[in-house]
């Protein structure tokens, strides 16, 4: 009797806590969250099976990590004001993140949501070409716990479970002059000229002002060269950028606008990537 | 059975309940309601609206515009205040499913104040043969909320307002453009007339804080008591 008692009060709490969390539109959110395959993550995966747990015991471990690897740029606080940050990029963004801000630039999630463990891990991994060294060299399970300390950072990473992810539709499409001619009239068409420039030099009509959220100037990428890429240059980067853009700076989200036509981006993705070739 | 286990049980359940209630805004049949209508004015002289610099798309913005921050009509009258009851739980009903226009008009955005609830979708347009690209911020610390890009033209996106508080909105690409959505938890929210005067209808009786608020002349929270089926009046001025 005690048990069932006990069962049916757990029961019924849950019930009431799964439509307290999950209203309004929940349900269709973890559906699509069910469906939808987080953007593809280029670097080694095997590290994932060893996932350690995320609990206070490793954050507290990634706090350790973290004041022995990142202070010296992103601070003590993690507000991007570590004192290396003074001599890096002084009046130009990029500047260390401020990790307690919530706004991160790399992700596979929809344009304002938070990123996704893997991203940060990924970002960690790989660091940011041209700014943030990588970290590869480190035991994957202390990166984790990273990304936990980092996570810990900020309150929404507890309130927000179901982040809207970006749909990787369809694959690469291997690249061929057909393929780069397309993606040449989507950059024509899709407007990433009037940033990124006629030849994708980064030099197009509205470059000059670009700033980032902080308000320092943070002009379009110089797609020509490889090193321009801060989140990656292989296919399922160029893609997830596009689709994703970058919160913190100017580069928005086109996801809406390719709905339906995801072929169109990997063409897209082909002649960007040609520019640099 | 034990029954403390029962109490236990059955209060975490009511907990819960009640949780999912806090904070949301419950729609019923208001009868009998009241109003709350006014002017909100500027005394002394208007300040005046900075020339904005254009530096781009001038064949499509065109080469000079004047910044639409302060619209001070006939008698004070202040256009684009927004009145907004503060603390309100429940009240007439609104269309859920309403969406909020943002229009990239001639490089600014049309309108340049306007208020929603919670939930309702912003809809938001590219009017130009420019690209823009409309870049939300939520609240004072200006996180960003979406940053869409609109490259072609005349095809609406909806996005949903998933927070409240004011939101700033602007564009990457013209970095004069700049409007804001006021999001309430509930309908009691207008944007005020040419002419400064506004009315909030259908308000169960009762006594209310109500915030008004303007992008550059900060805000001001006032009592307000409503009779049933009366109306209540309330001016505010801003300035000296």
């Amino acid at each position: 009797m005690k048990k069932y008692t006990r069962f049916i009060c757990s029961l019924s709490a849950a019930m009431v806590l799964s439509i307290v969390t999950s209203f309004p539109g929940a349900a269709q959110a973890a559906e699509a969250k069910a469906k939808a395959k987080p953007a593809e993550l280029p670097i080694k995966v095997s590290p994932y099976k060893k996932r350690p747990e995320e609990n206070a015991k490793s954050v507290a471990e990634g706090r350790v990590i973290y004041e022995n690897a990142c202070i010296y740029c992103h601070g003590v606080e993690a507000k991007g004001d570590g004192p290396v940050a003074f001599y890096l990029s002084r009046d130009t963004a990029p500047r260390p993140r401020d990790l307690t801000s919530g706004i991160y630039k790399f992700r596979s999630t929809a344009s304002g949501e938070l990123p996704m463990d893997e991203d940060i891990f990924r970002t960690i991994t790989r660091g940011v070409t041209g700014f943030m060294p990588g970290f590869e060299g480190m035991a994957p399970a202390d990166r984790w716990k990273l990304v936990y300390y980092v996570k810990s950072l900020v309150p929404d990473f507890k309130e927000v479970t179901d982040p809207q992810i970006i749909k990787m539709v369809g694959t690469v499409i291997p690249s061929s002059a057909v393929s780069i001619r397309r993606g040449y009239d989507v950059y024509q068409q899709f407007k990433c000229w009037e940033c990124h420039g006629g030849g994708g030099r980064g030099d197009g009509k509205k470059a000059s002002t670009l700033k980032d959220d902080w308000g320092f100037p943070l002009p379009p990428r110089d797609l020509t060269r490889l090193s321009s890429f801060k989140n990656g240059s292989a296919p399922a980067d160029v893609y997830r950028t596009v689709m994703a853009g970058f919160d913190g700076g100017a580069m928005p989200s086109y996801a809406d606008f390719f709905e339906g036509s995801e072929k169109d981006v990997w063409h897209l993705v082909n002649y960007v990537r040609s520019l640099s070739e | 059975m034990n029954k403390k286990k029962l109490m236990t049980c059955v209060g975490v359940v009511a907990s819960l309940m009640m949780a999912s209630n806090a904070n949301a805004y419950k729609a019923v049949t208001v009868t009998n309601g009241g109003s709350i209508s006014g002017k909100i004015s500027f005394s002394g002289a208007a300040p005046s609206n900075p020339k904005l610099d254009i530096t781009k798309d001038k064949e499509t913005c065109g080469a000079s515009i004047s910044a639409d921050y302060y619209i001070v009509g006939a008698g004070g009258g202040l256009k684009n205040a927004v009145v907004v009851i503060e603390n309100i739980e429940q009240g007439k009903a609104y269309d859920k499913k309403g969406k909020v226009p943002v229009d990239n008009k001639k490089c600014m955005f049309t309108p340049h104040v306007t208020t929603a609830v919670k939930g309702q979708k912003l809809a938001i347009n590219n009017s130009d043969p420019v690209l823009h690209n409309t870049h939300l911020y939520h609240g004072e610390k200006l996180k960003t909320m979406y940053n869409i890009a609109l490259p072609l033209q005349n095809r609406v996106i909806k996005k949903p307002l998933r927070k409240d508080g004011v939101i700033t909105v602007k564009c990457d690409a013209h970095e004069w453009m700049l409007s804001y959505v006021y999001v309430a938890k509930h309908p009691y929210s207008v944007v005020t007339a040419a002419d400064g005067s506004f009315t909030l209808s259908d308000v169960p009786a009762g006594s209310y804080k109500v915030k008004i608020w303007h992008e550059k002349l900060g805000e001001s929270i006032q009592d307000v008591t409503v009779a049933a089926g009366g109306t209540a009046t309330l001016n505010h001025s801003f300035g000296k």
